[in-house]
Order: structure tokens, then C-alpha cells, then sequence
């Protein structure tokens, strides 16, 4: 007696279908329901997003804060979030990191599939990016009265407003200047920070010899180039979003940097193909004299127990003058969130006078206002250029194609100086496929 | 009685019919769920990737307008389209070359006999089973100019240390190298499981007829092998050309867009500039250059006389 598996083999190498159940019709719509029910359930949980855990009717509120940056950082808010869930038990606060280098594709299909989270700490372009999407809740009726709204600097602000409203709550302002390494100063017989471009040259040529260097960098807009060009009396963009970091300033700028890598031989080899982090390792380890960086810096060189003094130096004056870039890292809330109010009063809690002074004393980070600035803290030589370079600093362009204009400058100067094309050249062709990323 | 009848046959004839419609339709129901999800996973975003590259998105006013073949004029007469195209051909020929014969030549040493031979197949797999992100940040590491190993390696043997990821034609040496690291297992392991069914029959049959080792290598195991290396060349050369995280992680394309491959400039296009109809016009262009390498290649190799 064959078994019911036999007869079911059979059925099957004869091809004959005499054991199996026939699906009727009830069953064909039961699976056709199903199906259709699981893929609606998915939608509908994926529409949800990231919002979907929490609750808007006066329950507990869940947060989703997405951060990036450092791991001093990452800490420290993860520890202000608990305090502020202990002191307000009604709302946790959800932190995803997203990785620095996962952002330009994140945040774009986070607002492409609608799935953006209720907070969001950022710096430039995103401001700007998330601006133009409409993605920005308004905080100007939340933030009026804030005793913080007067005592953070108005550059900052300024980064943090887009066509008249506040979009973001400030948390950082990193000021372009030198980091640089005090014993190799002094090993090099270097008594004080160069001021002009031609005492920058003259140190750097100073502290280079074997396999040390006076100077590191990476090919980037934000890496010197922008500075040496507001210092020449340039700007990357005109009032109408034209560019114009092509034009004589821009030009000498690019040769500045050129000649800094070929001509005085300042640099260590390779640069073209260095990103952040080389230049980071390059300055850790003791060979390089300086390199332009913010004041992140300092805690994160503290913590890794450099074994060298560190110094910070203002940005040397160039052929027009002082000028340099600050930048921004701030809070944003979604309009999606239908959380605002608990997100913004969270906000202002995490910048409020004390917890602003603790972010900046914690992390050894510039001062964003003339609170925390007036604390004894910050009057030490490591912090006085940021504040004496405050009143040169420009903003970065309120523009979200910003990194394609990065992208294109960087190009442009590693074309520069692997003697591809001319400075001029070189920038006349990034001017092209910028202006065309910037009129959208 | 005939009423009768009528009424009898009828419920069984109805029945025969419907069972056969039921039985017609019980696969298509099992394909059902699949084909549902298939549709809306694959064709749904190719088709509106497609329909992006006819698109112009305006990342000041959010608007997105239908704009033709605007976007596939516009990277035809583009040179960052054809440096991409070029660098991408340098990229998959010695990648899918090197993996190739670095992979055949591990196939054959694993399929002899040694001791620690079932250790050896093992740990060749560990560069395919590692992320790409990983392999990516560790030949970063080898290749970098002043803390790597491959330049501390030189300096001892008292050769001069070189700027891997520095000069534009050198970088696309170092990922190139990375990428056959990463992927010559899957080569190694395909060609020892091709290697594995050819019976030993005709190895013998074919020293019966004085066959040297090239000999046999040549008339008995190259041909034996032929439709795998079909499928697997094909195969590394579609990953390969397709093939994204390595060069995004080790050069983002750079220095000067000397390893600006295909996919690194649809990555540039769409998440830099937010131009999504020129990034998607891009990666149609490479899915059609791939569909049609493919149906080439199979022509082409397929040919009884080939």
C-alpha cells in the first residue's frame, strides 16, 4: 500500500494532479485578501514612518532625533535627553545616529518618502535643503521672549533663518581657524601665529623639512580656499545665487593653495587625494605644523591625549583683510512632527543659559552666545581668536545645492594642483556646473 | 424524466468546468503574492526611475516637470557622462580580469590535494562575505600615503613611498586592486564546484592519449567549465560595472574625478546636485548598456562554433 507521500510523489512525476486540493474561488479571494492585506499593512506601517510609535493625544510622547557629528557629542545628548525624559517623564527621546558621510543621501529620501523624524541636528546645506522642501516647522512665535533668542550671536541666527522665519534652534558655531601644534612652533623656532599670508608662507616653509610639514589640508571649499578668498576680497556667490569664487579673488585664492602645495613644498605629498581625515591623522601625529579645522577640535584632541600642545590661531589677514567662514550646527523640527511643541520646548530646554554653557564647557566648543562667552572658561588663549574672528565671519551660502558647489570647487582644485588646468581655468569650469546646480 | 435528467447532468457538467477553471487558475493564485510584491519592489521603482529621467526637479520651487529627452541630451553632450563611461570600461575590464584569473588560479590550487586544503576554502570566502564599506576603510588604510601599510612596506625595503590615492590614475589602481581582493572568491568558489563535476574519466581518458598537463587543462577542463565561465564573467561584469560602495568610500570619485565611475556619478548627480531626472537618465543609460553587453555576450559565446 502506497503511503499518502508515495501518492503524492507519484502525482507529481506523473504530473497528474490527483491528490491535491483545488483552490475554489473562496480560496483564490482568500489569497488575494491576504495578500492584499499584508502589502496595505505595510504601507500603512511605512507611511507611519518613524512617528508611527508615538502617540499625539496627550500621552507619552516618543521623539525620533536624528544627530550626527562626534562621539563626545553623541554622549553628551544622549545623557541631556535622559536628564530631560527624568524631568519630564511624559517624553522620551529616540537618538538614531546617522553617519556624517550618510546624510546627503539620507535626509533626501527621508524627504522623499516622507519618513523624516521629528528633530533633526544639522549644519549647512540642510537648513537650506529641508527649507525649500517645506520641511521646516517656524519657530519664531515659539522662540519669542527666550532669554537665549538675544544672547546667541546674530551670525548665528542668521544661519538659522530662512526668507524671514527661524528654522532651526542653534547648538554650535565653528569658526574657520588654524589648529596648530605649539611644540612643533616652538621646535621650529616659530614665536607667534603668522598674521599675513606671507608670514603664514614663511612658518610653513620653517617647520617643513624631512618628513614634517607645516601645513595640511584637503581639497574642499571649507578648507581653506573659501577663506584665502573672502580674504582676497571675494565671495562664492553673488546676491542672485550667480557664482563668482571664479573671479580674481577666487583665482588667487587657487593659486595660494597651489603654490602653498608645489611651489613651497609645504604640504605632505598627496594631498589631491586627502580627505578630513588624513589631514586629521596627519596633524595627530605630531609632523604637521597646523591645519585649518573648527574648535571641535580641542575636546577631541584633549580626549585622545594628544602627545603635543595644541594652539589655535586665527586666520592670517590676506590682500582685502580678515575674512573667514562660520558655521552653524543647529536643531531642526519637522512640520511633519506632530510632536512640534514637545520638540521645540525640548529644544530650548537643550540651548537654555546653563545647558549652553554646559555643551560648550563639556566639549570645549566655541561660545554661540554672550552668556556662555563671559564665563571664565573661555577667556584662555585657546578660545580668544574665535572671538576675535567674530567680526569677519561670513555664512555659507543660503543655498541647498551648496554641496554640488562644493563638489565642483573641490574638482577644481585638485585640477589646479595636479596641474591639469590652470586656476583660472580650473574655477571657470566649476563656476559652470555650479551655476547650473544653483538656479535648481 | 427528461426533466430529471437535465437537472442531473447539469450540476455535473457545471462541475467539470469549474474544476477546470480552478485548476487553471490555482498556479497563477500560489504566483499571486509574488508577482504583487515583485511588482511593487522592482518594476514599480524601475518604471518610475525611468519616468524620473524624462523629469526636471527644482529643488527651489519643489516643482517636478515633464522635460522629454532633455535629461539624456543634456548628459550625451556631457563630459563628466563620458569621463564616467570611460572610467567605468577601465574599471570592470581589470577588475572582472584580475578577479578572473586570480579566482581560476585559486580554484585550481583548492582542488587538489593538500593538508589544510578545507581550512583554505573557507578562509578564501572571508573578503566576499565582508561588507563593502569594510573592505573599502581597510585598503584606505593600506593605501594611505603617510600611515599605511603598503607605503611602510616599501620605505623598508628602501623603495620610495608612492601617493596611491593622490594622482587620479593611481587611484583607479588601488580600488581596481581592492575590488579583486573582494570578489575573486566567488570566482574561486564557482570554478572549484565547476570543477568538482567534471568527471575524472576524462582526465584518464585523455592521459590514455599522452596528454600533457596543459593538454588536459586545455581539451578537458577549459571546456568543461565553458558555461560557468559564461555565467560568471557575465555575472562580474554586470556587479562589477553596477557596483557603488568601494570607489564611494575610498575616493568619492576623486582626485579630479579620475575614479568617477558610472554609479559614483548617479550617486553625484542625484544626493549633490538633487538633480534626480539627470541621475536616473544616467542609470538608465547603464541598465541598457547592461542588457545589452548581456544579450551580446550570450549571442556571441552561444554560438556553436565559438
Amino acid at each position: 500500500m502506497k503511503s499518502r507521500m508515495d501518492m503524492n510523489k507519484d502525482a507529481l512525476l506523473s504530473g497528474k494532479n490527483t491528490t491535491f486540493h483545488r483552490m475554489t474561488r473562496r480560496d483564490a479571494l482568500r489569497v488575494i485578501t491576504a495578500t492584499a492585506g499584508t502589502l496595505v499593512a505595510g504601507s500603512v506601517l511605512d507611511a507611519c514612518g518613524s512617528t508611527a510609535a508615538s502617540s499625539s493625544s496627550g500621552g507619552p510622547v516618543t521623539l525620533q532625533f536624528w544627530d550626527t557629528f562626534t562621539t563626545a557629542e553623541i554622549n553628551l545628548l544622549h545623557t541631556m535627553g535622559a536628564e530631560y525624559t527624568k524631568l519630564n517623564p511624559n517624553v522620551k527621546i529616540n537618538f538614531y545616529e546617522i553617519p556624517y558621510a550618510q546624510r546627503p543621501t539620507k535626509i533626501p529620501s527621508a524627504v522623499q518618502t516622507n519618513s523624516l523624524p521629528d528633530i533633526i541636528r544639522a549644519d549647512y546645506p540642510y537648513q537650506w535643503y529641508l527649507s525649500t522642501q517645506n520641511k521646516l516647522a517656524f519657530l519664531e512665535n515659539d522662540l519669542k521672549g527666550w532669554d537665549m533668542r538675544t544672547a546667541i550671536y546674530d551670525t548665528v541666527w542668521e544661519q538659522t533663518s530662512y526668507q524671514g522665519h527661524i528654522i532651526g534652534v542653534p547648538q554650535d558655531k565653528f569658526t574657520d581657524v588654524f589648529c596648530y601644534n605649539q611644540d612643533k612652533f616652538d621646535r621650529d623656532g616659530i614665536k607667534q601665529f603668522p598674521t599675513t599670508w606671507a608670514e603664514l608662507i614663511e612658518a610653513c616653509q620653517k617647520m617643513t623639512h624631512g618628513d614634517e610639514y607645516g601645513l595640511a589640508f584637503y581639497p574642499d571649499t571649507g578648507q581653506l580656499f573659501t577663506d584665502f578668498l573672502l580674504e582676497g576680497g571675494g565671495k562664492l556667490v553673488d546676491t542672485n545665487m550667480n557664482p563668482t569664487f571664479n573671479q580674481d579673488p577666487g583665482v588667487a585664492s587657487l593659486q595660494m593653495l597651489v603654490d602653498l602645495v608645489k611651489k613651497y613644498k609645504v604640504t605632505p605629498p598627496g594631498v589631491t587625494g586627502w580627505q578630513y581625515a588624513n589631514s586629521d591623522d596627519a596633524l595627530r601625529s605630531g609632523k604637521i605644523g597646523m591645519a585649518e579645522f573648527g574648535s571641535w577640535i580641542i575636546g577631541n584632541y584633549q580626549e585622545a591625549k594628544v602627545p603635543w600642545k595644541l594652539g589655535i590661531g586665527a586666520m592670517p589677514k590676506g590682500p582685502a583683510g580678515n575674512g573667514l567662514i562660520s558655521a552653524t550646527t543647529m536643531y531642526m523640527v519637522m512640520n511633519t512632527s506632530p510632536h512640534q511643541p514637545e520638540a521645540i520646548a525640548f529644544l530650548k530646554w537643550l540651548v537654555s543659559r546653563q545647558n549652553a554653557l554646559r555643551w560648550a564647557k563639556t566639549l570645549n566648543h566655541e561660545p554661540i552666545d554672550k552668556y556662555t562667552a563671559a564665563d571664565p572658561y573661555f577667556a584662555t588663549p585657546l578660545f580668544k581668536p574665535f572671538q576675535t574672528s567674530l567680526p569677519y565671519a561670513s555664512a555659507m551660502p543660503a543655498t541647498p545645492a551648496y554641496n554640488a558647489v562644493n563638489q565642483a570647487i573641490t574638482q577644481a582644485i585638485q585640477q589646479a594642483i595636479l596641474g591639469q588646468k590652470t586656476p583660472k581655468a580650473a574655477l571657470n569650469d566649476a563656476a559652470t556646473t555650479a551655476k547650473s546646480a544653483l538656479q535648481g | 424524466m427528461l426533466r430529471t435528467k437535465a437537472f442531473n447532468a447539469s450540476p455535473g457538467k457545471m462541475g467539470f468546468k469549474q474544476q477546470r477553471r480552478n485548476r487553471n487558475i490555482t498556479p497563477y493564485m500560489f504566483l499571486l503574492p509574488a508577482t504583487i510584491a515583485m511588482l511593487l519592489i522592482f518594476f514599480y521603482p524601475m518604471l518610475d526611475g525611468l519616468y524620473t529621467s524624462f523629469t526636471h526637479y527644482n529643488q527651489y520651487t519643489n516643482i517636478t516637470s515633464f522635460v522629454g529627452f532633455k535629461n539624456y541630451a543634456s548628459i550625451l553632450s556631457s563630459g563628466d557622462f563620458w569621463n564616467s563611461m570611460v572610467r567605468s570600461v577601465i574599471w570592470v575590464v581589470f577588475s572582472v580580469l584580475g578577479q578572473f584569473v586570480l579566482g581560476f588560479g585559486f580554484a585550481l590550487l583548492l582542488n587538489e590535494r593538500w593538508p589544510g586544503n578545507r581550512l583554505m576554502r573557507a578562509l578564501v570566502m572571508i573578503p566576499w562575505v565582508m561588507p563593502g564599506i569594510s573592505v573599502a576603510l581597510t585598503w584606505s588604510l593600506i593605501f594611505n600615503g603617510q600611515l599605511g601599510l603598503l607605503n611602510d612596506l616599501l620605505l623598508r625595503w628602501n623603495l620610495p613611498p608612492q601617493q596611491w590615492l593622490a594622482d587620479p590614475n593611481m587611484a583607479m589602481v588601488t580600488v581596481i586592486v581592492a575590488n579583486i581582493w573582494k570578489a575573486f572568491p566567488f570566482v574561486a568558489v564557482t570554478i572549484l564546484a565547476g570543477l568538482a563535476s567534471i568527471p575524472d574519466e576524462l582526465y584518464d581518458a585523455a592521459k590514455v592519449d599522452g596528454a600533457s598537463v596543459v593538454g588536459r587543462f586545455r581539451h578537458v577542463t577549459l571546456p568543461q567549465l565553458r558555461n560557468v565561465i559564461l555565467i560568471i564573467v557575465l555575472l562580474m561584469i554586470v556587479w562589477t560595472f553596477n557596483y557603488f560602495d568601494l570607489v564611494y568610500v575610498m575616493t568619492q570619485g576623486g582626485p579630479a574625478q579620475g575614479t568617477e565611475i558610472a554609479p559614483v556619478l548617479v550617486a553625484r548627480y542625484a544626493f549633490q546636485q538633487f538633480d534626480y531626472g539627470l541621475s536616473a537618465s544616467v542609470a538608465v543609460v547603464m541598465t541598457l548598456f547592461n542588457i545589452l553587453f548581456a544579450a551580446l555576450y550570450l549571442m556571441v559565446l552561444r554560438r556553436p562554433n565559438s
